[in-house]
């Protein structure tokens, strides 16, 4: 069993998408902290809104994928209510969006 | 918190902000379908969403002050105002509701702002992102409504049932339970400091359209006619309805 | 305007019509038929759908469908907008018009009264938009809708992803699974309708020698079962189709039209009808006709005397 750090849950949250966007969590700049504590992972996350209909799915999709990683024992999802800007997005996330002509 | 009494009027408070908040974001919604101009029904649907969604910011916070009431979907009684027990009848209704109910809650938002509840703070911050939002939609909305030639009537109409409702819905002057939440640092101001600035906000666009307000400018101040104090339920904070649902107060304790 | 050769010569030499300036008074004629047909589908399936998130599961799942909602009335205005360019009067179309002379397709008539039947919606009739914009985006010569069509597109394709997802949640519950197959029992045919009459039967239309579309009904229908089959087999769900491994083809196993029980929900598969006794119950419009298009209608009837 190989060891769970947080750069291998971040990877793994690489392929959880908004479902209305191509965008990644990470790429949205949504991902606000990963603990590990063992085989526990809790994943801080906010969201782009509050009046975003998504934040359940996204929830679900990230413990998802946090739990299916070879090792994890546990996997929580703590929304932190922390403010989100379009500055929050990576550099590749900034360019989907833009193609999109969303931003 | 040192405070169990000013913990309880928190939990209190904030169940019938969010109950508020989600009732409103519900009636909203319905009317995405049926707003009178089609560009303004999509707008709704967004500002529905993000009442809905200033209310599941609550929920979570107000379990883990230790109510259990949970959220407004997981019960029948809501704490909210007579306003909002039914749909809104009439496109004016809800205009009616987007300014001078939504205006009510987003004051009393604003003064927690700076509470001394850091989790509540944070937050009420992002709830307060909509606020702007919902601020320009609503007065957008009123205008758009004058536009027609009855709509100035039939927001009157309205208004005249809503607008006492909500100034009572600050509460008494020197209501005790305020009084204890702003001493604990938890929200900042009183019923008639929360009156006054809720007339700021909402008085002028409607006396643009020629409303007659339960309130007229004084100098600096709005010199505000009798309220309904007789029907008002400081428990619910709300005002009787008309016929009377069976009756159950807010808890005051989660204990 | 221009004459219809010109207008021919445009089209073949593969470039856009981008007003009526490009084109002819038929080619107008047939793009607001087009056009209307468009705009009143994607507005009925609001109240449709709001009707049916009455029975949403929890708050979260309701204001999905209201971001669903919001969308169709942004689909809806795009088509509307496009009409009011073209010299329509856009809003006597949405506000003032009978119910009875709406152009939407029949399904939408029969609500919708579960969440199990809102999600096999998203999964049928998103698809059924999905497909038909995906074609006219690919295909049409009207270059303000195939530029409008990119978002409208990504919008749907969410809209039948949605469904897809619950349709899982749902079969993957013996109980819950009752109610999916039984939405999909009488909805899986009223999808097959929503493409029209077989080719052999359409009468020409002006739809496909304009370029305003590329595929014909029939092929459209395959296009939809292509992927609307293959999810439901997956999913453990029978439905009245299966592909032909010979020829790479759908075919449809129960009679096609059929006789529907509109207020049962229900197909009497023993008995086969005409396409002119379908066209009859298309012309009559369905039982929730009326109440759909009296919601989207009522805050203007509240302030403009009739
Ligand atoms: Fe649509
Ligand atoms: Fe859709």
């Amino acid at each position: 069993m190989s060891a769970v750090t947080a750069d291998r849950v971040r990877a793994a949250l690489a392929d959880v998408c908004d479902p209305e966007l191509p965008v990644s969590v990470v790429d949205l700049g949504l991902i606000r902290g990963i603990d590990v504590d063992g085989g526990a992972v809790t994943v801080r996350m906010t969201f782009t809104s509050i009046a975003c209909p998504c934040t359940e799915v996204l929830k679900e999709d990230v413990a998802a994928a946090v739990g299916a990683l070879d090792g994890v024992t546990a996997a929580l999802v703590e929304e932190v209510f922390e403010p989100w800007s379009r500055a929050d997005l990576t550099d590749e996330g900034r360019l989907i969006l833009r193609a999109l002509a969303v931003v | 918190m040192s405070d169990g009494g000013a913990q309880r009027g928190l939990v209190n408070l904030l169940v019938v902000l969010a109950d508020n908040k989600w009732s409103l974001g519900r009636h909203l919604s319905e009317w995405a379908v049926g707003a009178p101009v089609l560009e303004t029904g999509v707008a709704t649907a967004a500002i529905a969403q993000g009442h809905m969604g200033q209310a599941r910011v609550l929920y979570p916070l107000l379990e883990e002050l230790g109510s259990t009431l949970g959220s407004a979907d997981e019960r029948t009684r809501r704490y909210q105002v007579a306003a909002l027990d039914h749909p809104f009848p009439t496109w004016a209704h809800v205009v009616a509701a987007l300014l001078a109910v939504d205006g009510a809650l987003n004051s009393l938002l604003l003064s927690l702002r700076g509470s001394s509840h850091e989790q509540l703070a944070r937050r009420v911050g992002r709830m307060l992102e909509e606020e702007r939002f919902q601020r320009d939609f609503a007065e957008g909305r009123v205008h758009e409504l004058s536009a027609f030639p009855p709509g100035t009537a039939q927001l009157q109409a309205a208004l005249d049932a809503v607008l006492p409702e909500m100034l009572c819905w600050f509460g008494p002057a020197g209501e005790e339970g305020v009084a204890a939440l702003a001493a604990a640092g938890l929200l900042d101001g009183d019923g008639d400091r929360w009156r006054q600035r809720y007339l700021d906000r909402v008085g002028p666009v409607l006396l643009e359209i020629g409303v007659d307000l339960p309130a007229r400018r004084a100098g600096s101040t709005w010199e505000i006619d009798d309220l309904p104090w007789d029907r008002w339920n400081p428990l619910q904070r709300r005002l009787a309805s008309p016929s009377p649902a069976p009756g159950a107060a807010l808890p005051t304790s989660s204990a | 305007m221009t004459t219809e050769g010109e207008l021919l010569e445009r089209l073949g030499a593969g470039k856009l019509v981008e007003g009526p300036q490009h084109a002819t008074e038929a080619y107008v004629r047939a793009l607001t038929r087009t056009l209307i047909v468009s705009g009143d589908t994607e507005l009925i399936s609001a109240p449709a759908y709001l009707r049916a998130a009455q029975h949403a599961p929890s708050t979260g799942a309701y204001m999905t469908v209201v971001s669903m909602i919001q969308d169709e009335i942004g689909h809806a205005h795009i088509a509307y907008r496009m009409l009011r360019d073209l010299g329509v009067d856009a809003d006597a179309l949405v506000y003032e018009r009978e119910a009875s002379d709406w152009r939407y397709p029949y399904a939408f008539d029969v609500p919708l009264d579960s969440w199990a039947e809102l999600v096999v919606a998203n999964g049928f009739y998103d698809r059924a938009g999905y497909c038909l914009l995906g074609d006219v985006h690919e295909h049409t010569s009207y270059g303000p809708w195939k530029r409008a069509l990119v978002k409208v597109e990504y919008e749907e394709n969410f809209h039948l992803r949605h469904g897809e997802r619950w349709m899982g949640i749902y079969a993957a519950d013996p109980d819950r699974k009752r109610d999916l197959q039984a939405a999909v029992d009488w909805m899986f045919p009223l999808t097959l309708e929503w493409f029209g009459l077989p080719d052999h039967l359409k009468r020409h239309s002006g739809q496909l020698s304009y370029g305003l579309k590329g595929r014909s009904n029939d092929e459209l229908r395959q296009r939809w079962m292509s992927t609307a089959v293959p999810l439901c087999e997956k999913l453990g769900l029978d439905v009245p189709a299966h592909r032909d491994e010979a020829t790479g083809t759908y075919v449809i196993d129960c009679p096609f039209p059929m006789a529907f029980d509109e207020e049962a929900k229900r197909w009497d598969t023993s008995r086969a009808v005409s396409w002119d006794d379908v066209m009859v119950r298309w012309k009559a419009r369905g039982p929730a006709n009326e109440e759909f298009v009296a919601k989207v209608q009522r805050g203007y009837k509240q302030l403009v005397a009739a």
